[in-house]
């Protein structure tokens, strides 16, 4: 719909303008951002755990006035996920974002069930698969991690160009993978419509066949610390994020938070992993542990690149390999951590699992630590088994290093799997049945609807009413 | 960052977000830069009315752009003047500040915003 850049006068008018805007500008940030210093990447990732100072924001612990171990519940909760989500985030990132690009049928309905000139947000995009659903929305993604957000701004960019000529070049590429894969892996949810490709324009490809949404943004923000103006948003969603949170205090605050973005009346969608899924490989089941570290392993034989280049991969290759070093000898100088997908002992599980959502790369139970005891409104989750941390304390924990954050500290990856590949621990909340319906009438929210997806709860709330 | 999106931020510090000076965060230094995005009519009529008009004002004129009228136009305008509807497109989709840095007008904090990405992270003191 619409026409393609129309050679008219108003355009000639904007580039005058823009030369204007030019002339305002003033020395100017570019020099002084060298590659490194940009966004994110090669600057997060560089320090494992400090990654977060780097990027000039932790929602940090209060150095001066506080000794290090009275730390109070929510410092502890804010240091304890820095280590256990953060930063396993910025340096997964690559990876991650190459496994993530399906969205959930019931997400994809929600966003298209949003009216057209509907503002929404989505808290916690991830690399953005959420962006571009619904074409007559304008949506803006936030991410606590940079290096997932400057994906998702390649993303952005992807989707934007989608509406010139290339688009059908991509479309032609992956028409057919469908069903090849389909079978291969057995286990696609039959409600969606996705296909997956190991095309490198998969991305591409897949938005190239149907109406694509090119009217987004994104942007680095704390889920728990919005730069959204209260009431503006038409909807907003938030998806595979608030089980992240180590208190429950914190996950109903970031369910208050959400709501506060959205107008009266405006609908925000909260979907996170279950306890209850009986029906997965994981082995987790109604009655279980629901304080995880969940292990990310972070393939780095990789035997042909995948999509989603990591353009600045130098820094991380650097870090990759020391940090790699500390775990095993025969490292492999040019094997960055970026775009693994496959899981070599589960061949059909790897993208195929992995792409459903929120998914492991190898999530066998066996690798998975449960956390000693019952968190729940008292701090963090502090995993007694937990082998993961020991690598990297940094000085970004310098100042935080209670008993938690010493013992669980999993900004850096270990050896603890019973392979070569670095493994990340990432803390998760596994929400049992009625909890998030709990969290949003907590956060002065009513629930609209609610229901379970695949290993998945999620709910549609608003404000309820005063 | 789009100038549109401009519009429906703010300053992160909890204690800015009462005061009328956190909005609209102020552009600083920025280096602009044109996307050429197809134009999607139906949004754009639909979400002018989601459009704080002052605040884009306010930005359009920080960021160098001719003085916009002090009244939006109407869906009507914009459906009958094509010119009308690019232009307003051109200034919120297509509008990108790549570089530079937004400046709440309350606390004074300044936000980076480097490769079109703003980073709105608050360092520990303003938490």
């Amino acid at each position: 719909m619409g026409s393609h850049s129309l050679p008219s006068a108003s355009a000639a008018d904007a580039v005058a303008k823009l030369a204007a805007a030019e002339a305002l500008k003033s020395t100017a940030a570019s020099a002084a951002s060298a590659p490194g210093s940009s966004t994110g990447t090669a600057s997060n990732t560089a320090q494992g755990a400090s990654a977060a100072v780097d990027n000039g924001a932790v929602a940090a612990v209060p150095s001066s006035d506080a000794p290090a171990v009275v730390l109070d519940p929510e410092a502890e909760a804010e240091a304890y996920e820095r280590a256990n989500v953060h930063n396993v985030y910025e340096a997964i990132a690559p990876h991650f974002s190459a496994t993530r690009y399906k969205p959930w049928p019931a997400v994809a309905q929600f966003l298209h069930a949003q009216q057209p000139g509907y503002v929404g947000l989505d808290v916690g995009c991830g690399n953005g698969k959420y962006l571009g659903v619904n074409k007559n929305t304008f949506m803006v993604g936030s991410d606590r991690s940079a290096n997932l957000v400057s994906h998702a701004n390649e993303r952005v960019k992807q989707l934007q160009k989608l509406q010139q000529p290339e688009a059908e070049v991509a479309k032609t590429q992956t028409a057919g993978s469908k069903e090849k894969k389909k079978k291969q892996k057995g286990e696609v949810p039959s409600a969606d419509g996705e296909r997956e490709s190991e095309a490198p324009n998969a991305i591409i490809g897949k938005e190239a066949d149907r109406e694509v949404a090119v009217a987004n943004d994104v942007l680095v923000a704390d889920g728990l610390l919005l730069p959204f103006r209260e009431g503006r948003a038409d909807f907003a969603i938030c998806i595979a994020v608030i089980h992240h949170m180590s208190t429950r205090t914190r996950r109903q605050e970031a369910i208050r938070q959400l709501l506060k973005c959205v107008r009266p009346g405006g609908q925000v969608m909260v979907y996170v992993w279950a306890l209850e899924q009986g029906e997965s490989r994981r082995g987790w089941d109604e009655g279980g542990e629901q304080d995880l570290l969940v292990p990310w392993v972070l393939k780095s034989q990789q035997p042909k690149p995948k999509k989603e280049k990591q353009p600045k991969a130098p820094k991380q290759k650097q870090k990759r390999q020391q940090k790699q070093a500390q775990e095993q000898a025969h490292e492999q100088a040019d094997t960055p951590m970026r775009e693994q997908v496959q899981n070599s002992n589960e061949p059909q599980e790897g993208i195929a699992a992995e792409n459903v959502g929120e998914k492991e790369a190898a999530p066998t139970s066996s690798t998975i630590v449960p956390s000693s005891s019952n968190p729940e409104d008292t701090g963090p989750a502090i995993g007694s088994g937990t082998e993961a941390g020991v690598t990297e304390p940094t000085s970004a924990d310098a100042t935080a290093t209670a008993t938690a954050e010493a013992k669980t500290d999993t900004g850096g990856p270990t050896g603890a799997a019973a392979n070569t590949d670095p493994v990340f621990q990432r803390y998760y909340h596994l929400y049992r049945k009625g909890e998030l319906e709990e969290d949003v009438l907590a956060a002065r929210g009513a629930v609209v609807m609610s229901g379970y997806e695949r290993d998945n709860w999620w709910v549609v709330a608003t404000h309820a009413y005063q | 960052m789009k100038v549109m999106t401009l519009n429906f931020l703010t300053c992160a510090v909890k204690n800015c977000k009462s005061s009328n000076d956190s909005f609209p965060l102020h552009p600083k230094e920025a280096e602009l830069a044109k996307d050429d995005i197809e134009i999607n009519p139906q949004l754009l009529i639909n979400v002018l009315p989601r459009i704080d008009w002052a605040a884009l004002r306010t930005t359009s004129t920080e960021l160098g752009f001719p003085t916009l009228p002090e009244q939006p136009p109407s869906p009507e305008d914009l459906q009958n003047d094509e010119a009308l509807l690019k232009e307003l497109h051109e200034l919120l989709m297509e509008t990108q500040m790549m570089e530079g840095k937004l400046v709440c007008g309350h606390c004074g904090h300044e936000y980076a915003v480097k490769n079109g990405v703003a980073n709105f992270l608050l360092p520990s003191h303003l938490v």
